[in-house]
């Protein structure tokens, strides 16, 4: 009978299935097609709630697309003034009846069209070449960009699968900009690693037509990596600006923050050989130094499990040594006690998930007894089944060791115990095979 | 041999009664028992207080208790023909008729020969006479009852004015340095007696003000609690801090919470984190709040070192042992599986039990609801839970993980 461990996959609309869509909705209905293709979007994005199925690289370039929109405008524009210019050589009686503001504009026509259809047709080449040929697109490019060697970057679909893997098990999105642990996804990719300088931009620009004051914000986000190359993204917010800086400070803390053409930026972009030296020391002096603070704090919380010592007495200050010194303590004084670890939440390994390591020591010299517990998988039942072993004083630093890791030990000569009231006997096919 | 008894017994005394902050009790106590060994009948009494219990000593010289044995060293100590015996075993209960007929004077002649020692200033026995006095004893000691007088107003009289007597033997004792014959001085003073003499309570402090202004540990304890219940906080944590440092077990609390607050003092988590340790150490049987609080230093890193084992087993201990539960340490332990197993489902009992303003608990409550760890699913309660929160950074974190649906309003995941 099969599980239903695998989640029923549900219905979207896929590439290109998608565009053939709102291409067909914005040729029937025209303007109306846009909440149409808007309702369309937010359902496809609801039925995929693990992120996009083709990946969040992907979806991005396929959504340079859009990019035809403003192109098709530049275009159109520059198609009208093109053709108000050719009008007016076929009709040059019109034109001399032009006032000196409309005649100053018909010479420039077919310059500002010739530029617009220009740009026009170059929009509309970068958003079908990204579309299209994802391994051209400029995101595909930013991404081979930050690897050691872009000469030798893999195939685009595994620079897509790297890239969404990590934001996929550790992303934070703030609007359109994602931030992993090891890659941040704007308009294009960063390496955290990379990464020198984080600067925003929030600018507000006005500009005058006329009597029309036209007001427009710029929010952007500004990346500069140890190759000082730039990466920007375009956000809708100041607030979102100051989250993807805060998120980034946590993720990068060792990094130059700062605002967009500030000192800072201007330092790190155009530092020539030997300021970039020093301000890579710098960068290593810091980091070294957050690492270090982090070290400690690591320390400080990874509290993760309850020593209870022979003595009754607990503690999650757990280190090597306090455990080595309960090891030794029956070569030392004849005397020896049972320790035993919990952890908050259980070890996985070997297949099961592990509860308790008591540990009987058995000193230098002597076999060390070690039991794992199983666990229940309810905190208030006790673990059924558990495996013990003997073992040198050397094999017991290997398993407790490991076990203030959270790994198990290869389980494989260990004897099976099942639980018998309140202490352990042989599990049944353990028995079986000692009396065999 | 002594002014008053054997040199042993006069320096015994001089440790457990006249000098607490010299912190000598177990030498004295060390005293009495050879004392008593070598036959020293004052010694056997004596040392039969100390067995009885803190409350006939002090709690902060830590002796053992051992009643029987108390009991068979005062009997022996009566029949050894002391006189303070025979007086403190009327007092603690052991004088029985049989032993009363055994002992080789009569209880008149035992207290004539206190008497005459209180008289000549000898603290103890001047707090032996005021208690003597204020138990009552008198009566059995001059064997008399109300079948010895005449008229119930003679009985009454005779009876005020010999349990009187007693506010000024008690007094005489606090100032010749026995701090113990303030407690009952007070309870004189707060009680009065039913028919015979009326309270003055407002006298009651003024026996503690002066023996925690002499300096002894246990009136200045006795004293900070009057004036904490008067509101007087400054100075209530004042006097603990200074009982404290004389070695009263009871206030070494008290002085750890001024330390923590800051009360009078600057802050001092460390020093609070050590007299809450000392606390937990000292033999008195009130120790859920300084193990509530230790937890919590535990738990948070203040003044000690994290331990969230030993946080949570001080925690939990309190709250076994009848002190309020912390409930956002507790159910933080359980949600985050720090000093104890993870479970879910008991933090979320501690958790939703908060009915204050509590930050940090509302977060793991809405992280709960909304991820169903212990809960069935809930994203709206807990979003709920996690803008009850308020500016707390983990909080505003999670809650980006959230959004209302455009149609409908409702919440779900992004």
């Amino acid at each position: 009978m099969q599980t239903n461990d695998v989640q029923k996959k549900r219905f979207y609309l896929r590439w290109p299935w998608n565009v053939v869509v709102y291409v067909a909705l914005v040729v029937v209905l025209r303007l109306f097609s846009i909440p149409f293709i808007l309702l369309i979007m937010w359902w496809n994005k609801k039925q995929q709630p693990d992120g996009p199925e083709e990946g969040y690289c992907l979806q991005r370039t396929r959504g340079q697309l859009r990019g035809l929109i403003p192109a098709g405008i530049f275009l159109l524009v520059g198609a009208l003034l093109l053709g108000f210019f050719f009008m007016g050589r076929a009709l040059p009686e019109e034109v001399a009846r032009l006032d000196e503001e409309s005649l100053l504009a018909y010479r420039f026509s077919p310059f500002l069209g010739a530029i617009a259809a220009f740009i026009g047709l170059v929009w509309a080449f970068l958003s079908l070449r990204d579309a299209l040929y994802p391994e051209k697109s400029a995101l595909a490019q930013s991404i081979r960009s930050q690897l050691p060697y872009p000469d030798e970057a893999p195939p685009v679909k595994e620079l897509f699968a790297m890239v969404d893997r990590d934001l996929k098990e550790n992303g934070q999105w703030i609007g359109r900009l994602g931030v992993g642990k090891e890659w941040v996804l704007g308009d294009e990719a960063s390496a955290l690693s990379r990464i020198r300088g984080v600067f925003d931009r929030v600018e507000r620009r006005t500009s005058h037509s006329g009597e029309r004051t036209r007001v427009t914000y710029l929010y952007e986000l500004w990346i500069i990596d140890d190759r000082q190359q730039q990466q920007s993204t375009t956000l809708r917010s100041k607030k979102e600006v100051e989250e993807a800086v805060e998120c980034l400070r946590k993720r990068v803390p060792a990094a130059v923050f700062g605002k967009y053409d500030s000192k800072e930026y201007r330092d790190l972009l155009h530092a020539d050989e030997e300021q970039w030296y020093r301000l890579e020391r710098e960068y290593r002096q810091r980091k070294a130094r957050v690492e270090e603070q982090t070290r400690e704090e690591e320390d400080r919380l990874a509290q993760n499990q309850v020593l209870t010592l022979p003595d009754g007495s607990v503690t999650s200050r757990i280190t090597w040594d306090t455990l080595r010194e309960w090891l030794l303590r029956p070569s030392r004084t004849g005397e020896s006690g049972p320790l035993q670890m919990v952890p908050g939440i259980p070890f996985q390994g070997e297949g099961r998930p592990f509860s308790r390591l008591v540990c009987l020591p058995g000193g230098a010299q002597g076999l060390t007894r070690i039991l794992l517990e199983e666990d229940s998988g309810s905190p208030r039942e006790p673990g059924r089944y558990a495996w013990t072993r003997d073992v040198t004083f050397g094999e017991a630093e290997r398993v407790l060791r490991g076990w203030l890791r959270g790994e198990i030990p290869s389980l494989k000569d260990w004897t099976r115990m099942e639980r018998a009231g309140r202490t352990w006997q042989p599990a049944p096919e353990e028995r079986e095979r000692a009396d065999g | 041999m002594g002014q008053f008894f054997s040199d042993a017994v006069e320096r015994a005394l001089q440790y457990i009664y006249y000098d607490l902050k010299a912190r000598r009790g177990r030498e004295g106590f060390q005293l009495l028992e050879e004392a008593a060994a070598a036959g020293d009948a004052d010694a056997k009494c004596l040392l039969a207080r100390c067995l009885y219990g803190p409350e006939y000593t002090w709690p902060g010289h830590d002796f053992p208790e051992d009643e029987r044995r108390g009991d068979d060293l005062m009997r022996q100590s009566v029949l050894g023909g002391s006189a303070l015996g025979a007086l403190i075993a009327l007092r603690c209960g052991v004088m029985d008729q049989q032993l009363e007929q055994s002992m080789p004077q009569t209880l008149q002649k035992a207290f004539d020969q206190i008497l005459a020692k209180a008289e000549r200033g000898e603290p103890f026995c001047q707090m032996v006479i005021g208690n003597v006095y204020y138990w009552g004893d008198f009566f059995r000691i001059q064997k008399k009852d109300q079948k010895s007088f005449d008229s119930d107003d003679a009985f009454l009289s005779y009876a005020r004015e010999n349990i009187s007597r007693c506010e000024d033997w008690l007094w005489r004792a606090i100032r010749s340095g026995i701090s113990a014959g303030g407690l009952n001085l007070a309870w004189f003073y707060w009680e009065g007696e039913k028919g015979l003499i009326s309270p003055r309570p407002e006298k009651e402090a003024e026996v503690y003000r002066y023996g925690a202004e002499k300096g002894y540990p246990d009136s200045q304890f006795y004293y900070a609690n009057d004036l904490y219940g008067k509101g007087e906080k400054a100075e209530a944590f004042s006097y603990y801090r200074s009982a404290a440092e004389g070695g009263e077990p009871r206030a070494f609390f008290w002085a750890g919470y001024s330390y923590e607050l800051g009360e009078g003092v600057p802050k001092d988590p460390e020093r609070a984190a050590r007299y809450y340790q000392q606390a937990l150490e000292a033999p008195i049987r009130e120790k859920g709040n300084p193990a509530n609080r230790l937890g919590m230093f535990y738990y948070d890193g203040r003044g000690v070192e994290r331990d969230y084992a030993k946080a949570f087993q001080l925690l939990k201990w309190a709250e076994n042992n009848g002190s309020p539960a912390m409930l956002y340490y507790l159910g933080a332990c359980y949600a985050n599986g720090q000093g104890t197993r993870q479970d879910y489902e008991t933090a979320r009992a501690y958790l939703e039990k908060i009915d204050w303003n509590c930050p940090q608990g509302f977060y793991l409550l809405g992280k709960m609801y909304c991820n169903g760890l212990g809960v069935p699913e809930d994203i709206a309660k807990g979003v709920d839970y996690l803008q009850k929160a308020g500016e707390l950074a983990e909080a505003r974190e999670e809650l980006k993980h959230y959004k209302k649906t455009f149609f409908g309003g409702k919440w779900v995941r992004r």
